[in-house]
């Protein structure tokens, strides 16, 4: 028995012993630790500040309309051939008082376009569906000019690359006024 | 423990200690008063922005400015795209076409935003018909211009690519029947007929910014100078004394400088 306990406790010390930490361990996990944390709160800053540098294509992005807004109500109605709506977002692009909408979708061939739905006085009237990015679409509305109607930044991706283009109304229809990238990621 | 083991304890420490200094306190911004901004344009109505821009943020800024008559002539021309690329430049003023071109082939540059709407004419000489002209002379590398004018001109045939020095002396030669021109240039030439490039508004010149550069409280100052040179040169009495024109010429002329919020 006394044997037992002697070879117990020799085993126990020698698992403490094991256990035991160099005086050093501590400190060095704190300084991997602090400069891991360091490197990453660079990291994000640096893509902050890159984000916030984006200037009008990140900033202020139109939200999202309702699933009852008249107009998309509408435009579903007559466009069968829309399988998913991807973005669509509410503004007065023809200047006449009244909202308009502005939607990327995607079509039962699984192409993705962009529409414009003209809220016009004597009825909703559509623009010629045109290409429009594939991945994370975003409508932004900015009067660049600050005069006539309001322009909007359609941006996206596709596989990675990345484009926008800056559209006004003009004659019932979205010109691109400048863009980058569009053809790339439409 | 031993002395060694005491000497190394402390260099951690201290190295600990210095980094927590630096990761956890409150920092200031990186941000210099001194910072140099760097802008560079062409030889163009972008450079009488640039200037008007200079003259806002002079005694603030030292200002470098690269509006070399020889070296960077143009948006279009090496030099420029090499300015850029070599970071001799930190902002620019580029056209549309080359402004595409040179953030797909640099990716430490982006376009912040569009700066310039409409600042191209169609110039051609008092006695020629407008219906008559066919053959456009057209800055090199001017792709935008070219397409517009297409689209909005049908009867234009030919459009031929001349250098900046050149494209004056081509349409008084009788080498082209018009010129597309920078408005600064068709300011030179009032005796010519002008017309606009297309009857609706386009972007003509876009600011080009080195990505890192665009982080900085310096840029944001460049901005403020920016802005403020922009409500002056809409202007038109302002603008007609930069290009040294008359208010009356630049009546019906369509361009814009656009202010960047």
């Amino acid at each position: 028995m006394e044997q037992n306990k002697m070879n117990e406790t020799s085993a126990g010390k020698a698992g403490v012993q094991k256990k035991k930490r160099h005086p050093l361990f501590y400190p060095a996990i704190i300084l991997v630790l602090l400069i891991a944390g360091f490197i990453l709160s660079n990291y994000l800053n640096e893509q902050q500040k890159l984000r916030e540098a984006q200037s009008f294509r990140n900033a202020n992005y139109a939200p999202q309309v309702s699933e009852d807004n008249e107009l998309l109500v509408r435009f579903l109605a007559d466009f069968p051939s829309c399988r998913e709506v991807l973005r669509a977002c509410e503004e007065d692009v023809t200047d006449d008082g009244r909202k308009d909408l502005v939607l990327v979708y995607r079509t039962q061939d699984k192409l993705t376009r962009m529409i414009v739905c003209q809220n016009n006085a004597d009825g909703v009237v559509y623009s010629e569906p045109i290409p429009g990015p594939v991945e994370n679409q975003q409508i932004q509305f900015k009067n660049i000019d600050k005069t006539g109607p309001i322009e909007f930044i359609v941006s996206g991706e596709k596989k990675g690359a990345v484009g926008y283009a800056i559209y006004r109304m003009i004659d019932g229809e979205p010109v691109d006024l400048f863009g980058e990238g569009m053809a790339d990621c439409c | 423990m031993g002395t060694v083991k005491k000497a190394l304890a402390f260099f951690l420490g201290f190295v600990v200690v210095c980094t927590a200094i630096v990761f956890l306190f409150p920092r200031e911004k990186a941000f210099s008063r001194d910072a140099v901004i760097r802008i560079g344009a062409g030889n163009d109505i972008s450079g009488i922005l640039m200037e008007e821009i200079t003259e806002e943020l002079s005694g603030t800024y030292t200002l470098h400015q690269t509006i070399d008559m020889s070296s960077f002539a143009d948006c279009c021309s090496n030099t420029a795209q090499w300015a850029l690329n070599a970071a001799e430049i930190n902002v620019g003023f580029f056209c549309s076409h080359i402004a595409n071109y040179t953030v797909q082939k640099n990716d430490k540059v982006m376009i912040y935003a569009p700066v310039v709407m409409n600042a191209e004419l169609i110039v051609y000489k008092e006695d020629m018909p407008w219906e008559a002209v066919r053959t456009v002379g057209v800055t090199q590398g001017r792709e935008q211009e070219k397409n517009l004018a297409s689209k909005a001109y049908p009867q234009i045939e030919a459009f031929r690519d001349i250098s900046q020095k050149g494209i004056l002396y081509a349409l008084e030669d009788g080498q082209v029947d018009a010129d597309i021109l920078d408005i600064s240039y068709a300011a030179g030439v009032p005796d010519y007929k002008t017309r606009p490039l297309i009857g609706r508004d386009y972007i003509s010149y876009v600011l080009v910014v080195d990505k890192e550069f665009a982080g900085t409280e310096a840029f944001s100052d460049f901005l403020k100078g920016y802005n403020r040179a922009v409500r002056k040169l809409n202007d038109k009495a302002v603008l007609a004394e930069r290009l040294q024109t008359t208010e009356e010429w630049l009546s019906g002329k369509q361009l814009k400088f656009l202010e960047i919020d």
